[in-house]
């Protein structure tokens, strides 16, 4: 495999395919923990670690299970994974790690994402492209809920990463950090990536 | 009927190997996963009282506060937890120096707020003052009720006593000031160090 190869990989998850706004998969974490940008790093590098190495591993078993029960395999070899993450996380990672990544696990067993990439991507892949296909996956994934978070802590709360950039004068618009503002932002958001595109491949 | 047996043996399979590595993994990971969570809550007690050196857990009278109403809804009494007003005390320890003099007590409290239920700990000091309170969990909104465990709204309560009441005004005495937009957050940590103090008041002083 090139090294075109895998960049053109890693590219398609971020954009050509990006989960959150072309594929629309995986919504319920980009809607429940953008309420800051910090979130959305901690939720979508969680993710990203996840995805890879449930992609490695569902690739390497693609010989191994059976076409008809392939759903219900998936659901059992992830749900274990993440499991297992969550239980090494807890007992082993430093606790600020653990502290800022560890409150996501258990969120990514039922994200659809993983799930996706294991029957679209992986089963149909060799180990070393599905691994670096969950990785550009889960940066798309990465990138969108930053933006989404992004959006919503500055209007929400004046700030971007904790820092607080607007003048205590500028009202903060709550509803913006609370769930109506996770559909507001994300629809404009979508828009606005769609009609780039558009654009992009008009030319 | 090959067709049959072949997958459900191979799902089988998976699940059985599955479950193997999940146990394994618990078992090894259930002491650190333990020492871990102890180390944090130390953490926590040693910044609330950082000149004692013990903290005994005191046990639960299971009679005490029974005649209280019913249990709060959509919240689930806690194991070997006391129902005061709407919060529940969880735990108390006596936090004792090292020549083992009383330095005071925390107790530790859970009531709903906005997003699910908000445990504290309390800090109390021998003279039935609050010496301080930390956020032991919560998952109210970012930027909103999680501004709870910011010192700016836990400072307010140091050195109150008797029954505390949240207010959206600048505070009196025995006022705690509401966080914008986060009403009920404020209201389930004033109402747990409340039940704090009550359990402090009938029990340890």
């Amino acid at each position: 495999m090139g090294e075109t190869n895998i960049l053109k990989i890693i590219k398609n998850g971020i954009i050509d395919e990006n989960p959150t706004f072309m594929q629309v998969i995986g919504m319920c974490p980009v809607l429940a923990v953008t309420t800051s940008a910090i979130n959305g790093v901690g939720m979508g590098l969680s993710t990203t670690a996840v995805l890879i190495c449930s992609n490695l591993v569902i690739s390497l078993l693609r010989k191994v299970i059976p076409d008809k029960v392939r759903i219900p395999c998936y659901v059992v070899v992830i749900a274990s994974f993440v499991t297992i993450v969550d239980f090494l996380m807890q007992g082993f990672a430093p606790p600020q790690l653990n502290e800022a990544l560890g409150i996501f696990i258990p969120l990514i067993v039922v994200n659809c994402i993983i799930l996706a990439r294991a029957e679209s991507y992986a089963n149909k892949n060799n180990p070393l492209a599905s691994v670096f296909d969950g990785l550009g996956m889960g940066l798309g994934f990465t990138l969108a809920l930053i933006i989404v978070g992004s959006v919503r802590e500055i209007l929400g709360s004046g700030s971007i990463f904790g820092l607080t950039i607007l003048p205590e004068a500028f009202p903060r618009t709550i509803i913006m950090i609370l769930p109506p503002g996770a559909f507001f932002t994300l629809a404009l958001l979508m828009a606005g990536f769609k009609y780039l595109r558009g654009k992009n491949a008009a030319k | 009927m090959r067709e049959i047996i072949k997958p459900a043996l191979s799902l089988f399979v998976i699940t059985v190997v599955s479950a193997f590595l999940l146990g394994y993994v618990f078992t090894i990971t259930e002491e650190p996963i333990k020492a871990a969570q102890a180390a944090e809550k130390n953490k926590k007690l040693a910044e609330l009282f950082p000149e004692a050196s013990e903290f005994t857990p005191n046990f639960l009278l299971p009679e005490f506060f029974s005649e209280d109403a019913e249990p709060a809804s959509a919240v689930q009494l806690p194991e070997g937890g006391q129902q005061v007003d709407g919060a529940f005390i969880t735990e108390a320890l006596t936090a004792k120096s090292a020549s083992g003099e009383i330095k005071g007590y925390v107790i530790s409290a859970q009531s709903p707020g906005y997003g699910g239920v908000v445990g504290i700990l309390a800090a109390i000091n021998p003279d039935g003052t609050v010496r301080g309170i930390s956020i032991a969990s919560s998952d109210e909104t970012a930027g909103l009720g999680l501004n709870a465990s910011n010192p700016e709204f836990t400072g307010q309560f140091k050195g109150k006593s008797g029954e505390l009441k949240v207010t959206k005004v600048a505070p009196s005495e025995n006022e705690i000031e509401a966080i914008t937009s986060a009403t009920i957050t404020t209201s389930s940590v004033t109402g747990s160090v409340n039940a704090a103090l009550k359990f402090f008041q009938s029990n340890f002083s």
